[in-house]
């Protein structure tokens, strides 16, 4: 070696060395306990076992998704608990759970040990448990998530996955009207519902996919027709009145039927909000009901087709014909065109996920549609408590 | 004659001569150009080709195809000769210079097919078209109105690769190698043989593959397992060092080294080490290294002016878009290592940068983060004075 270049060597081994230390690491490390906190309460791990509504039902999904091998095309799981990343070490029905790291995951052993999940918590005692660095991970409500990053929290935002919509549930009048069903549809503000009760946390929906998903939402108006559902509504005779149904235990679900009651009152329309205690199920008098519905995967066939599923025993909707393999953008935009014109099911908003970080966390992705919590990616630096 | 009528007949017969050249020229047109007035002239389609080869950029060649088929769509909705009111848009990812050249490739295509485009009534059909992005990719979305009925056509395209950067200082050229189906380790092209096709060594967490190149495609020969650790690893690092010659190569991963000659796979030994002995050639790549990057760092063979170049990824983790960025490392003491020339950007954290082996050459393996594959890269550095 000549003696230029082993001093170019020596000097490039010093600026390296120099330049490695008190900086976050870039490789990820093993170790740690990865402490959650969410809002659902999760009574049971077990698929078998049903949700008692919409946010234990994706809570119990999500955590499902890190104890078996991989999800199916079709949303169902594959394997046996424990031969995903993660199995269940401690579980505390409703309140706790702590998931250890599976030495012998075929897709690698997760970074962390262990993850503790916390359940229950209050949105304000997430927040708070994040700032004071009790959490490293913690759900944060999307109308929450603005003024959380002005307070200079770590704010991870997916895309928008979650479809918040009015489902007109199937047989029960005055649903089986369609200038009913188009009435109420034209007559809501979802502009005013993104902007004021989500505090533009979220965007609105004209359709049955999100624009990042299908490149075609924008073809949908999402645009609010006060006078057609007043004309419309004055086609109709008999004075009908709908009932909204919203899950009770959905503070968010609640602000929208308030809102979607003032729209459609606005337009003549004769509604009235009323929570029910079982989401689940609704009540014989509900024509409509709030609903949640999370994308299974980014690809708009599989979303669509999944959600078309879910949907059809409430609103009547034929799933079949079944879009094919391999669907073209045409035939998907047909098929969205076809479900929306019925107006038996009216998007309103697109909802992403929205989780505050704590300073340790590394290598944190913010989840896409169908993916998961991603904690078997997830690594902890160590001196950042 | 007078000289003032031999000068009046000389005029007559210029006219008469220019009248018949005209008229000749016209008779070489089609029939179908002259038939209704709308089609522009062989000559303004020859300048306006030459115009747009000159200054149109199509992102790919997928795009001239999908244009032609989109313009075979309007066609059956308004058959040519008509007058189209023509209105384009981009809320793709697309940049303004794409998108000018898809809007004169489109605008040609038009005209080749006698269609006129006219800002002004009266127009027999409307044509709106977006450029668009979903998931999948781009989604080119025609809305074609003709009287009162409008028809969307939705036409997609993948996206494509990233293209190279250059500028002054270090010029850094990425070319992309190969995409594999699965998570790759790290990747060897070793020099060809004279008369034998191109081969490629590829090294995964349990197995180092051995490809041929044939048809311009890489085609598996040969596959040599690694016995598996436990517990596997969820992101293990892995080179292939053929620094001592092909005869000489040794694949190694944490904990394990496989020697032998890599021309003759059959040859290769693997066994346990002690991963604290193990050389990662001379560090260049293990740690966060170079100034305040803070990425993986790798020497090249390669001096700019005497400086010798060091190619750095960037700092962030596993969860973002990365760069390589060259340096050149100065002999003299205290002058440290200067960024040189602009960084080229990758979709993906890149996962491994090794020296190549020659020159100023590395490969580098980035994990795309929009389509979730991985991608094996050669990164090329040259002085650009």
């Amino acid at each position: 070696m000549s003696r230029r270049l082993a001093a170019t060597s020596l000097l490039l081994a010093l600026v390296l060395a120099a330049a490695g230390r008190g900086r976050p690491s870039r490789r990820p490390k093993y170790g740690g306990k990865l402490r959650v906190e969410i809002g659902a309460v999760v009574s049971s791990p077990d698929p078998a076992v049903a949700a008692a509504n919409s946010h234990e039902a994706f809570a119990k999904d999500e955590i499902a998704a890190l104890l078996y091998d991989h999800r199916n095309p079709d949303g169902t799981f594959a394997g046996v608990p424990g031969s995903g990343p993660f199995r269940i070490s401690e579980w505390e029905p409703g309140k706790r759970a702590v998931l250890a790291a599976n030495e012998n995951y075929r897709g690698g052993r997760p970074f962390v040990d262990s993850v503790e999940i916390q359940m229950g918590r209050t949105a304000r005692d997430r927040l708070l448990d994040l700032e004071l660095g009790k959490a490293d991970v913690a759900e944060i409500l999307p109308e929450e998530a603005r003024r959380a990053s002005e307070r200079g929290m770590r704010v991870s935002t997916s895309e928008p996955d979650e479809l918040l919509a009015v489902v007109f549930v199937s047989g029960r009048p005055p649903a089986e009207d369609a200038r009913v069903r188009e009435a109420l549809a034209r007559s809501i503000d979802r502009a005013a519902i993104v902007n004021f009760i989500l505090q533009k946390g979220g965007e609105p929906a004209g359709d049955l996919l999100p624009q990042w998903s299908s490149g075609t939402a924008f073809l949908f108006s999402t645009s609010r027709d006060a006078p057609a559902a007043k004309d419309l509504w004055a086609q109709i005779g008999g004075s009908p009145k709908i009932v909204l149904g919203y899950d009770a235990s959905d503070s968010l679900e609640q602000s929208v039927a308030e809102r979607i009651v003032v729209n459609a009152r606005e337009a003549g329309i004769v509604i009235s909000a009323e929570a029910n205690a079982n989401a689940a199920s609704s009540p014989a008098k509900d024509g409509a009901r709030l609903m949640r519905l999370w994308m299974i995967s980014p690809h708009p066939r599989e979303a669509l087709t999944d959600f078309v599923t879910a949907l059809d025993p409430i609103e009547g909707i034929d799933p079949a014909p079944l879009l094919p393999e391999g669907a073209s953008a045409q035939q998907i935009y047909e098929r969205e065109r076809e479900i929306l014109s019925s107006y038996r099911v009216v998007p309103l908003v697109w909802l992403p996920q929205v989780y505050g970080l704590g300073a340790r966390v590394r290598n944190w992705k913010a989840p896409t549609a169908g993916e998961g919590w991603p904690f078997t990616d997830v690594w902890l630096e160590e001196n950042s408590q | 004659m007078r000289p003032s009528h031999r000068i009046l007949s000389l005029l007559r017969l210029i006219f008469l001569l220019s009248f018949l050249v005209v008229e000749t020229r016209g008779g070489m047109l089609p029939r179908s150009v002259l038939a209704d007035g709308l089609q522009q002239t062989d000559a303004s389609v020859a300048v306006q080709t030459q115009r747009q080869s000159q200054t149109s950029n199509l992102p790919s060649i997928e795009w001239a195809d999908k244009l032609r088929e989109l313009v075979d769509k309007v066609a059956t909705v308004s058959p040519p000769p008509a007058r189209i009111e023509l209105m384009t848009s981009n809320i793709s990812s697309l940049s303004a210079d794409e998108f000018v050249a898809i809007d004169e490739r489109l605008k040609l295509n038009l005209t080749n097919r006698r269609f006129r485009i006219v800002a002004a009534e009266p127009v027999d059909a409307d044509l709106n078209v977006i450029f668009s992005e979903g998931v999948e990719g781009y989604v080119i979305v025609a809305k074609i109105r003709r009287d009162v009925a409008e028809q969307v056509f939705l036409l997609t395209l993948s996206k494509g690769a990233p293209s190279a950067r250059r500028n002054g200082g270090v010029v850094l050229d990425e070319n992309l190698n190969w995409e594999p189906s699965g998570k790759i380790l790290d990747f060897a092209l070793p020099p060809p043989s004279a008369g034998k096709d191109p081969t490629m060594i590829v090294l995964e967490a349990g197995r180092i593959m051995f490809y041929i190149r044939k048809n311009s495609q890489w085609q598996l020969g040969q596959s040599i397992t690694i016995p598996p650790l436990r517990p596997w690893l969820r992101a293990p690092r892995g080179h292939i060092d053929l620094s001592h010659g092909i005869g000489a190569g040794i694949a190694r991963i944490p904990g394990i080294d496989c020697k032998g000659d890599f021309g003759n796979p059959d040859t290769i030994q693997c066994g346990f080490v002690d991963p604290g002995t193990q050389s990662w050639n001379g560090e260049d790549a293990s740690a966060p290294k170079i100034s305040d990057l803070g990425g993986d760092s790798v020497k090249l063979s390669l001096e700019c002016d005497g400086r010798r170049v060091v190619l750095a990824t960037g700092k962030g983790d596993w969860t973002e878009t990365d760069v390589v960025q060259a340096y050149e490392v100065s002999s003299v003491n205290g002058q440290g290592a200067l960024a040189s020339g602009k960084p080229v950007a990758f979709d993906g954290p890149v996962t491994s940068l090794w020296w190549a082996g020659t020159g100023g050459v590395a490969n580098a393996v980035v994990q795309n983060l929009k389509t979730g594959n991985f991608e094996a890269y050669i990164v090329t550095a040259t002085c650009s004075h």
